[in-house]
């Protein structure tokens, strides 16, 4: 009995833990190769430290300002927006910057607000659902979150409550990054092996383990049952697929996400509930609207769909140059579509924004195609995605579908 | 986890692979920093991953620190006084024990036990994938149970002694007990975890 009990703790402790992953291995073997011999025993030898710290210290004590604070000028919520500005603009988080807005970074005025949401919800409005979103997203306690979001689920079980529920779980949740998370072009080779030793440098994983994403998976799919017809879930599964280097099924979940005609990240219903929770709270009204956006943009479909789509034009342009037009052409079409679904289901301007940006993305490729025809020159000066608005993609799929297809079996256009 | 994972610790614990492990390490040899990784650093990772309740990243930054410390410090190591394993899970679960401080005052509960596995297990067109997530869920699931059920010492003693397999003395050196302790502890651990795991049957 007791050795099969052990077997048995022994195969749930290694499944629970999963194998450690290679990467952890070389990020080891490098810090062990960077441990030198022994420093002598001098006792001295602490003496230029001890005088470093008593300068710093001395020299901090003259600082017009606290050193635990910002800078004058320099305050957290402008850094949050510029964080979440180069979010969207794709640009590389800079080294030692914020990557993005948190709830940790939250602006100094509604950190009281976010404090007493959890308490107050559960005193005054126990069972209503918006209430519960709205304190879950506003809340710094990612646990209370976590408890607020699910209440709701079970309360409600309708898509904003999902949403906000599978939001606190992904922001629990891994992250990656890719080359193709930062739009490199795989046929530059120095922009891509600066991109990967860049990844390698920044110490966010190349890649995930099932271990880091059954939790998250186990959620959106939950998602997907409640709101079959949205894209949104199947988007972010597509995120978490890609970060397990299950490329093929990336593709084929975010062709689905394409042939979904409603792309709802219920950002605006976060919004909603989010300024009624601050109003309820004693925020004037005026107030509680303009501030509602500081924590409900947690709930938005930006970062995470923006990443797809840059993987899919990579691994297209990967497709392209290994002489399969067609898997490069269905990975675009599958961006535009999903860029354009978002524009059309979009209830903020911001949703609209990012759709169009999704669209570009999955449509410069392929411009870039019909701009070598039309010019004669290669990557010409019609920049790729500019024009693939409104009409302009039906005209290109109507003319360039499959016969960019069968007249670019190598992956270069040839007219 | 291979089957040849899970032997690796009965293999590793010779009295002269130690001692020439210690010389290589000694002198700071890569080959010698490969070898200490390859014959502990699975085990650890475990042993890191269910004491943090399946914080993964955490685990393995507790990994690399470990290996660290362990080349940095191994002068101070004393052959006759414990095994290398014995003294590397003991640097191991130090380290533990300060992440879990720090987890404690983030006052968070792990992402897998606060998901439901039901979803995980209808995941129709994942296939390979759905029935993995489900198992690791599970897993984690029955992990949790047990360090609900056991206090953390018994846990610990638990973990060392049926899954990296350290034989009494061994956990005695690490966790600071005499042997007779640590059979005495292991006894009620092993009864707890029967009663839990018969008990969910």
């Amino acid at each position: 009995m007791s050795d099969s009990m052990d077997e048995e703790i022994k195969k749930a402790v290694s499944d629970a833990a999963g194998e450690s992953r290679s990467a952890v291995r070389e990020r080891a073997l490098a810090r062990m190769a960077a441990v030198g011999p022994r420093p002598s025993g001098s006792r001295l030898r602490w003496l230029p430290t001890i005088l470093g710290a008593a300068l710093v210290v001395a020299a901090l004590g003259l600082l017009p300002y606290s050193a635990s604070a910002p800078p004058p000028g320099m305050g957290s919520a402008l850094a949050a927006q510029q964080a979440m500005a180069a979010e969207v603009l794709g640009e590389r988080p800079e080294e030692g910057a914020e990557r993005k807005a948190t709830r940790e970074n939250l602006p100094e005025w509604l950190r009281g607000y976010a404090e007493r949401a959890p308490d107050f919800v559960r005193e005054h409005y126990p069972d209503d659902p918006q209430m519960l979103i709205a304190a879950g997203l506003l809340t710094r306690d990612l646990d209370e979150a976590m408890a607020l979001t699910k209440a709701a689920v079970e309360k409600s079980g309708t898509g904003a409550a999902w949403a906000a529920y599978s939001a606190v779980v992904m922001e629990m949740g891994p992250a990656y990054a890719r080359p193709g998370t930062w739009g490199v072009d795989p046929t530059d080779a120095e922009a891509l092996a600066e991109a990967k030793s860049d990844i390698a440098d920044s110490g966010v994983p190349g890649s995930l383990s099932l271990e880091d994403v059954a939790a998250v998976l186990a959620a959106l799919k939950q998602w997907q049952a409640a709101e079959p017809a949205n894209a949104t879930p199947v988007a972010f599964e597509v995120y978490y697929l890609y970060g397990l280097h299950r490329d093929r099924e990336a593709l084929e979940r975010w062709q689905e996400a394409g042939r979904l005609p409603d792309v709802d990240s219920h950002y605006q219903a976060a919004i909603t509930a989010t300024a009624r929770l601050l109003e309820s709270m004693g925020m004037s009204p005026w107030d509680a609207i303009s501030n509602s956006y500081n924590s409900a943009w947690l709930i938005d479909a930006v970062s995470k769909a923006r990443h797809c789509a840059r993987i899919g034009v990579y691994e297209g342009r990967l497709a392209e140059m290994q002489g399969r037009p067609e898997d490069a052409l269905a990975c675009w079409l599958a961006t535009i579509e999903f860029g354009r679904h978002m524009q059309q289901s979009a209830d903020t301007l911001m949703e609209c924004l990012v759709g169009i940006a999704i669209e570009g993305i999955g449509g410069s490729p392929i411009w870039r195609w019909q701009s070598d025809r039309i010019t004669g020159i290669p990557d010409g000066p019609l920049q790729g995605g500019r024009l693939f608005h409104g009409k302009h993609h039906d005209f290109f799929v109507a003319q360039m579908g499959e016969a960019a297809s069968e007249a670019c079996p190598t992956g270069s256009f040839d007219p | 986890m291979g089957e040849a994972d899970l032997a690796q610790p009965q293999a590793r614990s010779t009295e002269e692979a130690d001692a020439a492990l210690l010389r290589g390490l000694r002198e700071r040899a890569p080959e010698a920093c490969a070898n200490l990784y390859d014959c502990f650093a699975p085990g650890i990772h475990r042993f890191a991953v269910v004491r943090l309740g399946g914080d993964v990243q955490t685990a393995e930054d507790v990994v690399v620190e470990t290996m660290v410390s362990a080349l940095k410090d191994i002068r101070r190591f004393n052959p006759r006084r414990s095994s290398l394993a014995a003294w590397v899970y003991g640097i191991a679960r130090r380290r533990v024990q300060i992440e879990i401080r720090r987890q404690r005052r983030r006052k968070s509960v792990p992402l897998s036990a606060q998901v439901s596995t039901e979803a995980a297990r209808e995941i129709s067109d994942g296939g390979d994938l759905a029935a993995a997530a489900a198992a690791r869920l599970d897993a984690q699931k029955t992990v949790a149970e047990l360090r609900d059920a056991l206090s953390q010492l018994e846990f610990e003693m638990l973990v060392f002694s049926c899954v990296e397999e350290l034989s009494a003395r061994e956990i005695g050196h690490v966790v600071g007990r005499s042997e007779r302790a640590v059979h005495s502890i292991l006894h009620r651990a092993r009864t707890k975890a029967r009663e839990r795991l018969v008990g969910d049957e």
